[in-house]
């Protein structure tokens, strides 16, 4: 049987070739900009805040890159073939996707502070609760990101699973109109489910801004309530997934 | 001999088909065995269900009397797992890929059959013919050390050339104790290579024998005995 390291660690190599590219697409992006600004005799000096916008936007690209190959897992024979549990491959690839959104940023972030040296010093004067604030932030927004790649493969395996039960003319159209159908009901779901949690949390953490007197704490505590959000919604999400891919999502055919 | 393979029972439909009912197989082990029919009979599904890429059936599936998925997958090689790979991919990142995930793959048996067969693991997978994408194919199958192998239509659209060289790379590689399913609808090309055939037909397996008996108690050549399955439907459409 294959390892969950080895797993992760094959994925995860795989998915690296994308990073390299994005990282350096974006970079290629920042020389072209600076050449701009030269050119037209401005000064280089907001060129951290350039790279500010070509990073979001490079990330939001990294988000949906990412999605893609993890979506492929679910249906090509060269990892469902890989001989370990489908609850084992469902957690190793979103491991090796979170991972490597991670490497991205990293990679992103260190580029990000490079075109800042000499503006402002980044960490310079960051006290132990400004560090909590951005920990906590961090770990929500990897999780929101988490959220995402966890909804599309819903979508998507619950949109393969019904297709196994549709006639193969007009599968396009029996397609398009379930897409719709599946969309509407998860997101009806999901909204039902945030409503619950989104009261629990507001009657468990009445936040309250006014003292003022700690207010990196208090946004650490908003951060920490929405990581524990997601967390939940996340595994409730991925146990509908493994129980779509041990059940009911084949690969995708070739016929001879 | 012993049992390697039973399937009891397999009825598996999928987009309102019925694409095989009642299907019931076994295989002993150290065996090259044809799973011959007709195009659309069910040989590819067949394949699939017995590797665990297809998931949604009925009736039991057991190889060296493990039936879970995993278990499974874990003693087939299947020559449709490169099916998914990044074909921008150059041949021996594919194959180090496979050398990482699949914990009974042999890297150098790979080369040493990748060399065998004049595959150039410099190449993209993309820029492969036909012929050496099959060829690339059958090295990353035999390179796995598994106790059943399942070849479908390894020499489908290549030419005698290559076809000898992927039948010399079978006979070859293949381990003392393992089985080899193949399938095929070209009879000739592996006729001398079986040891017993199954025969696919109408959703199930309407006989399996061993090639000395077909030869013997028959007196037939794989080929005709085959053909004889599908005489009257061709004699009906005639």
């Amino acid at each position: 049987m294959t390892s969950m390291t080895s797993l992760i660690s094959g994925l995860f190599r795989q998915r690296n070739r994308n990073v390299y590219l994005a990282t350096g697409i974006s970079l290629l992006v920042l020389l072209v900009t600076a050449g701009y600004t030269l050119l037209h005799g401005l000064s280089l000096s907001n060129i951290g805040g350039d790279y500010g916008v070509i990073m979001t936007l490079a990330m939001i690209a990294m988000l949906f890159i990412l999605a893609v190959q993890n979506e492929r897992v679910w249906t090509h024979n060269s990892y469902r073939l890989i001989p370990i549990s489908d609850t084992k491959l469902y957690i190793g690839n979103m491991i090796a996707t979170i991972l490597s959104f991670i490497y991205f940023s990293v990679i992103q972030i260190v580029i990000l502070i490079i075109c800042n040296i000499g503006s402002y010093s980044v960490f310079g004067s960051i006290s132990n609760h400004e560090l909590l604030v951005l920990s906590s932030g961090s770990l929500m927004f990897i999780l929101s990101f988490t959220f995402v790649w966890v909804f599309i493969s819903m979508v998507n395996l619950i949109l393969k699973s019904i297709a196994a039960f549709l006639p193969e003319i007009r599968q396009r159209l029996f397609r398009v109109l379930i897409s719709l159908g599946v969309v509407v009901v998860v997101l009806y779901i999901f909204n039902t489910i945030e409503g619950f949690f989104g009261k629990f949390a507001l009657q468990s953490h009445s936040l309250n801004f006014n003292g003022s007197a700690d207010i990196n704490l208090r946004i650490s505590e908003v951060f920490g309530v929405g990581t524990l959000y997601f967390a939940v919604i996340i595994v409730i999400m991925s146990l509908i997934n493994i129980y779509l891919l041990e059940h009911w999502v084949e690969t995708k055919t070739t016929t001879n | 001999m012993t049992e390697l393979l039973s399937i009891e029972n397999l009825t598996y439909r999928r987009n309102l088909r019925t694409i095989l009912t009642n299907l019931s197989l076994t295989l002993n082990d150290n065996q090259i065995v044809g799973l011959l029919g007709a195009n659309g009979a069910g040989k590819t599904t067949l394949m699939r269900l017995i590797a665990g890429s297809a998931v949604n059936y009925r009736g039991s599936i057991s190889i060296n009397g493990k039936n879970t998925g995993s278990e499974r997958k874990s003693m087939v090689s299947f020559s449709a797992q490169l099916e998914g790979v990044n074909e921008n991919l150059k041949l021996i990142k594919i194959a180090d890929y496979f050398n990482h995930v699949f914990p009974d793959f042999e890297m150098n048996d790979f080369e040493k059959l990748a060399a065998n067969l004049s595959i150039d693991l410099d190449q993209h997978f993309i820029s492969l013919s036909k012929g050496n994408r099959q060829k690339f194919v059958m090295a990353i199958t035999l390179a796995k050390h598994a106790k059943l192998y399942l070849l479908d239509e390894p020499f489908n659209g290549i030419d005698s050339m290559s076809r000898k060289k992927i039948v010399a790379s079978i006979i070859e590689w293949k381990p003392e104790d393992a089985t080899i399913l193949i399938s095929d609808h070209h009879v000739t090309d592996i006729a001398n290579l079986l040891d017993a055939v199954a025969i696919v037909k109408d959703h199930t397996v309407v006989t399996q024998k061993s090639a000395d008996e077909i030869r013997e108690e028959n007196g037939q050549s794989i080929e005709t005995f085959y053909e004889s399955f599908y005489e009257e439907e061709g004699t009906k459409n005639d």
